[in-house]
């Protein structure tokens, strides 16, 4: 379990990272660009890269939106319910996030082109999907993780009680 | 089964899901994904994921919505809210209903640096709460106070629900922002009025007398907080109006501007930095996650020809434009009480557009009432996105309490649609002179 | 029951439904078909992209995102797609009735075994690209270091070759892109220029014909298969010419009037429409060589006998009376 909390982790603490300088490099980037153009000099390809940089770091934040319990729901009636309901309905949850993240995953793996390139500046987009469905395994993991979790804390629970 | 049949199961069970506390995004991409493999395979199914999940992140337009975020995030983690509550309770600290037309007051103006709502009212709840509970204001004035100044957050541009709504009616964003500004002007000073007549009406909703003098020095010593946010704003709307950025572009600089502010004004450690980038990264995933999740559901609710049909019901029916109109902002309204506005923003407006077409309402125009009516249902019970936000950061506010004090609100934003519908030219003024 | 006897197809087009390819291609064409199978086939038309984007057609159609739609061959170069392509070489076709006829024997010659999950059920093409401006166009300097929207890689590449700066968008951002001066220039079709009102922000056009847009118009395999016997065969003989036709008969006639109407729009406010000199008009074609010995290379590079396939190419755009730009 421990080395299983651990790759988790490691995934997701690769791909937080790398969205988040993404995410820096991005900022100074998008200014000069514009900057750039004001004085007459445009850089080819500047919007093929905003583009780019766009995916890595969506997908790099999914995971760890995830860890930080950041995605968004609606609890209003569920926690109200009795905590062995809300175990169940929070393993629909996590079961359905799974279901998804293994769809897309399945998705980008069959329908890969792997010679497909952008127009501009001729980058690949094979790095970028491969990085994509690394980025929904790591969501998928962090899902169960978290179900792992709700459910040793229920058995621990129990027994105090 | 009839395939609109099937449009409607869908529908409900995206519902059903959100309610049993699915995540949004999840819940509409679940009963989408058994939707589409019925109506067409499981094929099909990969190929329409491939293609969303894809465009929808390789995407140029939608990149302002990290770097707006990340703007508002550098300012407040550089302490330019602190100081804007500081400038605002000098100003009008000693009228009546002093800190709350305050509170009003800097949430207007981090609106200009914030892109969203809900960062908003989280922001400048904390500060606040306890300023105005202090000052012995009734809790539920306290909360309402705060979450309707932190709705004015996706008015005031830049806003994120402007960004997703142009994405999907394919209006430019530059525009939208431009429309926001005035709404959001006079939608600030509706909400102070409200303040200042509630309390008119019933005194007792502050306990203590107001008793809170500075001196002029003071007061004019305090504005420099807000030249600089007020500069951010003038450089970032101003570039988008007067041409020289993109949206991305503005919102780039706007993120760097916001950063050499921290610098400057030493406020921005490598720990604050790294607490707004990963709050950024934060909003972004789920957001996206919720776009992802739209345009999936979309696409099943497009192929079973749900918005045709509801497109036709409005053509045959004959109904006049103020009456569907009029149906059109009732149905988001009952829609806002039990849905996350962003869900339900994303999942009705593709299934209205026909509609909107057909009664030729302006696209841009029409933005701005839909902000307005997300406004509205981020305050109002049971389900506010504002409200919960501010139970979340505060321990002395009750949900009821906040939920009391929001529904006054609703009165200004619905008069402000009214207004909008009889005068559009308030919001189309300034996107029209862009032309 | 009656119903099953009824199948529904479901055809996906980019444009909204007030365009002229809405209503007079698209539209008229799903009422002949329903009234050449007596019904058995109804065609439901979407607008707008609503089931898809032009950059995912292809992938779409196959996985039976839609049943029809049209795909533009040179946005997929990396797909069995890739010979089609040959029909956007700068200043190569103009006119729709040219591409029908120089690539159908194309795509007979060199895509007949490669096409899969998916059916042709027609090639056409769009009218001829022009250039937009904010400044006049009269000589090739006029395009040096300015932002140019363009779209597909050869048209990418040639401006690339006239010092310019290809900038890609989508359709919805070239008005306001233009407008707020982020790009310079644009080459569009003149009804699609029109269509758009790019003549309220960009107030030159300057005429060089640059050549069209391929488009090829594909059904789903499996959609196909489903239709019994007679219908595949009224849809191959019969349907699929009858679309091309109408398709080519639309951006044939609308493109000269949609250059005058963009000239009255603009003149009242100093705009015109530019007319080059020959001698500067080759000055954009020259370029353009060089686009077509890459498209070769390309071909090469992708496995398939490059120069072999230029060489059937131009023989028949010179046996349709067409002539090479260099
Ligand atoms: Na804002
Ligand atoms: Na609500």
């Amino acid at each position: 379990m421990k080395y299983f909390t651990w790759i988790v982790r490691t995934i997701t603490n690769l791909t937080k990272w790398i969205s988040f300088f993404m995410l820096i490099i991005l900022v100074p980037l998008v200014t000069f660009f514009s900057i750039s153009r004001s004085f007459g000099v445009p850089i080819l390809g500047d919007i093929e890269l905003v583009q780019f940089s766009m995916v890595v770091l969506i997908m790099g934040s999914l995971a760890y939106t995830e860890a930080t319990n950041s995605h968004i729901s609606i609890g209003l009636l569920v926690d109200k319910f009795p905590a062995k309901v809300q175990i169940v309905l929070d393993f629909i949850a996590q079961l359905c996030t799974i279901v998804f993240a293994f769809i897309v995953c399945w998705a980008f793996t069959t329908k890969i082109n792997l010679t497909q390139m952008s127009d501009m500046l001729n980058i690949s987009f094979v790095p970028f999907k491969i990085f994509l469905v690394i980025c929904f395994i790591g969501w998928a993991l962090e899902a169960l993780l978290k179900f792992i979790g709700i459910v040793a804390n229920y058995r621990t629970a129990e027994k105090s009680e | 089964m009839s395939n609109e049949m099937i449009g409607v199961l869908v529908i409900i069970t995206v519902f059903v899901l959100m309610f049993l506390r699915v995540p949004i995004a999840i819940s509409m991409v679940i009963p989408a994904s058994i939707g589409i493999i019925y109506l067409k395979g499981w094929d099909t199914l990969l190929t329409a994921i491939n293609s969303v999940v894809w465009s929808q992140s390789y995407h140029y337009t939608l990149s302002t919505i990290p770097l707006f975020v990340l703007m508002g995030q550098l300012l407040f983690y550089s302490g330019v809210t602190d100081d804007l509550f500081k400038t605002f309770k000098n100003w009008f600290g000693n009228m009546k209903g002093g800190l709350g037309i305050a509170t009003i007051g800097a949430s207007a103006m981090f609106a200009t640096a914030s892109g969203s709502s809900v960062a908003t009212t989280g922001t400048m709840g904390v500060i606040a709460t306890k300023e105005m509970l202090k000052a012995g204001y009734s809790k539920s004035l306290t909360g309402g106070s705060i979450v309707a100044g932190g709705a004015l957050g996706i008015l005031i541009p830049p806003s994120t629900t402007f960004i997703i709504y142009g994405m999907i009616t394919e209006q430019s964003v530059g525009k939208l922002l431009a429309a926001g500004i005035v709404p959001g002007i006079i939608l600030t000073l509706f909400f102070m009025l409200t303040i200042y007549i509630c309390i008119l009406i019933k005194p007792s909703l502050i306990s203590a007398p107001t008793n809170y003098v500075v001196s002029w020095k003071e007061r004019f010593s305090s504005l420099s907080s807000n030249i600089w946010i007020i500069s951010l704003f003038l450089l970032v709307m101003g570039g988008i109006y007067l041409g020289y950025f993109t949206a991305t572009e503005s919102a780039g600089v706007g993120a760097f501007g916001a950063f050499i502010i921290g610098i400057v004004r030493r406020r921005l450690t490598l720990e604050n930095f790294k607490d707004a980038v990963m709050g950024t990264l934060r909003t972004t995933g789920f957001l996206f996650a919720i776009v992802l999740g739209a345009f999936i559901l979309n696409y099943v609710l497009v192929l079973t020809r749900v918005p045709n049909l509801l497109a036709e019901f409005f053509i045959t029916s004959n109904l006049s434009t103020t009456t569907i109109f009029i149906l059109i902002v009732c149905l988001f309204i009952l829609l806002g009480a039990i849905m996350d506005s962003l869900a339900m923003m994303v999942v009705t407006i593709p299934i209205l557009l026909p509609i909107l077409e057909i009664q030729n309402f302006d696209l841009v125009w029409f933005g701005v009432i839909i902000v307005l009516v997300v406004e509205l249902a981020l305050i109002s019970p049971p389900i506010g996105m504002n409200v919960f936000v501010l139970k979340g950061v505060t321990n002395e506010l009750e949900l009821v309490d906040i939920f009391k004090g929001a529904v006054i609100f609703i009165i200004p934003i619905l008069a402000l649609v009214t207004l909008l519908y009889i005068f559009p030219d308030i919001a189309m003024f300034l996107p029209n002179s862009m032309d | 029951t009656n119903k099953d006897s009824v199948y529904e197809l479901s055809f996906n087009i980019q444009v909204p439904s007030t365009h002229k390819f809405h209503t007079e291609v698209v539209e008229p064409w799903a009422k002949l078909v329903e009234e050449e199978t007596e019904g058995k086939v109804k065609v439901n038309i979407y607008n707008s992209g609503a089931l898809g984007t032009l950059s995912t057609a292809y992938e779409d159609i196959q996985g039976g995102v839609y049943d029809i739609g049209y795909v533009s061959p040179s946005l997929h170069p990396d797909t069995e797609l890739f010979p089609l392509s040959i029909g956007d070489l700068p200043f190569g076709i103009s006119d729709p009735f040219d591409s029908t006829a120089v690539l159908k024997p194309f795509m007979e010659k060199y895509m007949a075994e490669s096409l899969e999950e998916v059916i042709p059920v027609g090639i056409s093409g769009t009218d001829s690209y022009q250039l937009y401006s904010e400044d006049p166009v009269e000589t090739i300097h006029d395009v040096k270091n300015k932002k140019i929207i363009a779209s597909g890689y050869q048209r990418v590449d040639l401006i690339e070759l006239w010092g310019g700066v290809p900038v890609s968008l989508g359709l919805e951002e070239i008005y306001t892109s233009l407008d707020r001066n982020t790009v310079n220039q644009a080459t569009y079709t003149s009804i699609g220029a029109v269509g758009l009102k790019l003549y309220e922000v960009s107030p030159y056009l300057t005429k060089i014909d640059m050549g069209n847009t391929a488009l090829l118009f594909l059904m789903n395999k499996n959609s196909f298969k489903s239709l019994p016997a007679d219908l595949q065969k009224l849809f191959e003989d019969e349907l699929g010419p009858k679309f091309e036709t109408m398709n080519s008969e639309l951006y044939s006639s609308a493109s000269e009037n949609a250059i005058n109407e963009f000239d009255k729009a603009v003149s009242e406010d100093g705009g015109r429409v530019i007319t080059l000199s020959e001698k500067d008009l080759q000055s954009f074609k020259e370029p353009a060589k060089v686009v077509w010995d890459d498209w070769v290379k390309l071909a090469n590079d992708k496995g398939f006998d490059g120069q072999e396939m230029m060489d059937f190419f131009t023989k028949t755009l010179e046996e349709e009376g067409l002539t090479l730009p260099y």
